[in-house]
C-alpha cells in the first residue's frame, strides 16, 4: 500500500481518462450538467472500490485463462445488486443515478483496474486504487461538465444546486448548444487531454 | 457433442503453452489433440470449469435472494408513482383496469378513471421512445377523446435537451385539449415540438396518438 503514489497516479500522473484513455464513453456521453458528472463519478468509484476487493480476494482462486468472465460476472452482478438495492431502498438516490448504473457494467476502467491492478496486489492497496482512481475519473467528469454546462446552457449545477435550477451565468439563448452535444464533448476532452500532456511533458513525467 | 466441446477446449492451451507438450506429442507419436485429452489436461479443463461453475452460481445465488428481497419494494415505489402520476393527468377516486385489453402501439395497460361510481375518463400507461431509448408515460383522456393530461414516469433523455420536453410541465400540458391524431406543428390544433429535442417530442407525440386510439377503440 503506497498511500501518496497511488493517490497522484490516480489523479494525475496515471489519470484513467486523461491519462489511460478509459471509459470514454461514459465521459463523453454524461458530462451535460455538473450534477450527471458528480452522480456518474461517485457511483463509478464506489462500484470501482468494491469491485476490487472482490476481485484481488479472488485473484488467487481464479485461473489465467478465465479470468476476464470471471472479472465480468463478478462486476455485472456486483452492479446489479447495487442497482437493486438503490432501487428499493434509496430511491431518490436511485431516481437521480438511474440512467448511469447500468453503464457502469461496460466502463472499461472497471474492468482494466481488476485486470491491471486488483489481480496482482492485496486487499488493501486494491481499495485503495480503486478510490485514487474513480476520485481521478470524477475530477474529470467535474471538470468537464462544468465546462460543457457553462458554455452550453449558461448554467452552473443545474439539476442539483439551487433547488434544483442551478445558478445562471447568462441568459440561455446565448449558449452553444454544441457544447452540450456529442461534439462539444469530444472538443472539451481533446482540450484536457491535450492540457494534460502538455503539462506532464513540462514537469518531466514523461508524456509522448 | 461435449466430445467436441474438450476438444475446441484442448485446442486453447496449445498456444500459450511452451514447446514442450508439442515435442512430448511428437516423441509419443501422437496428435496433439489426443495428447491434450491426457489426463492431466483434462483436470486443467474440469479445474476452468469448475471456478466459472462455482463463481456463477454463487454471483446467480446472491442475485437472487437481493432481487426476491427488493422486488416487493420495488414494485410498490412504481405503483406508488404510476399512481401519483395518474392523480396527476386525471383526478379520479380510484383507477380499474380493463382486465382484458390487449395492448397495442405500446399501450401497456388501460384503466377506468372511476368518479363517484361512474367512469369519469380513461387513464393509459404508454411506452414510447425518445432519444436516449425507452420511456414510459401516463396520458389521461377525457370521455369526449380530449387530452386531460400527459406524465412522463420514467425515461432516458439527455439532461437539458430531451428533458426540455419530458420534464416541462408547460410543455406536456401543450396537449391537454387536443384530440386525436395529433399533428406535429403549430397552432391550435397541433403540438409543436421542442426544437434541438425533436426525437423526445416525437416520442411523447407518439404516445399521446397512442392512447387516443386505443381509448377511441374501445369507447
Amino acid at each position: 500500500l503506497q498511500f501518496g503514489k497511488q493517490l497522484k497516479e490516480g489523479l494525475i500522473t496515471e489519470n484513467p481518462v486523461l491519462v489511460q484513455l478509459l471509459g470514454m464513453c461514459s465521459t463523453l456521453a454524461i458530462t451535460t450538467t455538473f450534477s450527471n458528472g458528480i452522480g456518474m463519478g461517485v457511483s463509478v468509484t464506489v462500484i470501482l472500490t468494491l469491485s476490487n476487493i472482490i476481485i484481488s480476494l479472488l485473484r488467487k482462486y481464479i485461473p489465467n485463462k478465465i479470468r476476464i468472465a470471471a472479472y465480468i460476472v463478478v462486476i455485472a452482478t456486483f452492479v446489479t445488486m447495487v442497482d437493486l438495492l438503490l432501487q428499493a431502498y434509496l430511491p431518490d438516490i436511485a431516481d437521480s443515478l438511474g440512467v448511469f448504473i447500468p453503464l457502469i457494467v461496460v466502463n472499461c476502467i472497471i474492468l482494466g483496474r481488476a485486470e491491471s491492478f486488483a489481480s496482482k496486489h492485496g486487499v488493501l492497496a486494491s481499495a485503495w486504487d480503486g478510490i485514487c482512481q474513480g476520485l481521478g475519473y470524477t475530477l474529470v467528469l467535474l471538470a468537464m461538465s462544468i465546462i460543457r454546462e457553462f458554455l452550453g446552457s449558461g448554467t452552473f449545477g443545474a439539476g442539483m444546486l439551487n433547488g434544483g435550477e442551478g445558478y445562471r451565468i447568462f441568459a440561455e439563448s446565448y449558449g452553444a448548444q454544441m457544447m452540450v452535444q456529442p461534439v462539444g464533448g469530444f472538443l472539451t476532452l481533446g482540450v484536457l487531454i491535450a492540457l494534460m500532456q502538455w503539462a506532464r511533458r513540462n514537469t518531466g513525467k514523461g508524456g509522448k | 457433442m461435449s466430445g467436441l466441446k474438450e476438444k475446441l477446449q484442448a485446442r486453447l492451451p496449445k498456444k500459450a503453452e511452451t514447446a514442450k507438450p508439442e515435442k512430448a506429442a511428437k516423441e509419443k507419436g501422437r496428435s496433439l489433440v489426443s495428447y491434450f485429452q491426457s489426463q492431466k489436461d483434462r483436470k486443467y479443463i474440469l479445474r476452468l470449469t469448475a471456478t466459472l461453475l462455482v463463481i456463477t452460481v454463487v454471483a446467480s445465488a446472491l442475485l437472487g435472494i437481493v432481487y426476491a428481497q427488493t422486488k416487493p419494494t420495488i414494485d410498490k415505489r412504481i405503483r406508488e408513482k404510476t399512481e401519483a402520476a395518474m392523480r396527476s393527468v386525471l383526478e379520479a377516486d380510484y383507477y380499474r383496469s380493463i382486465a382484458d385489453y390487449a395492448g397495442e402501439n405500446g399501450v401497456t395497460s388501460l384503466n377506468e378513471a372511476v368518479v363517484g361510481g361512474r367512469v369519469g375518463g380513461y387513464v393509459c400507461e404508454v411506452d414510447s421512445n425518445g432519444f436516449g431509448g425507452a420511456m414510459s408515460l401516463v396520458v389521461g383522456v377525457d370521455l369526449e377523446g380530449f387530452v386531460t393530461g400527459v406524465a412522463v414516469i420514467k425515461h432516458s433523455e439527455t439532461q437539458n435537451i430531451g428533458t426540455k420536453v419530458v420534464e416541462s410541465e408547460a410543455v406536456l400540458a401543450d396537449f391537454e385539449g387536443l384530440s386525436g391524431p395529433i399533428a406535429m406543428g403549430g397552432g391550435e390544433e397541433g403540438f409543436d415540438a421542442v426544437s434541438g429535442a425533436t426525437y423526445s417530442s416525437n416520442g411523447v407525440l407518439a404516445a399521446v396518438n397512442a392512447a387516443l386510439d386505443a381509448v377511441a377503440a374501445i369507447q
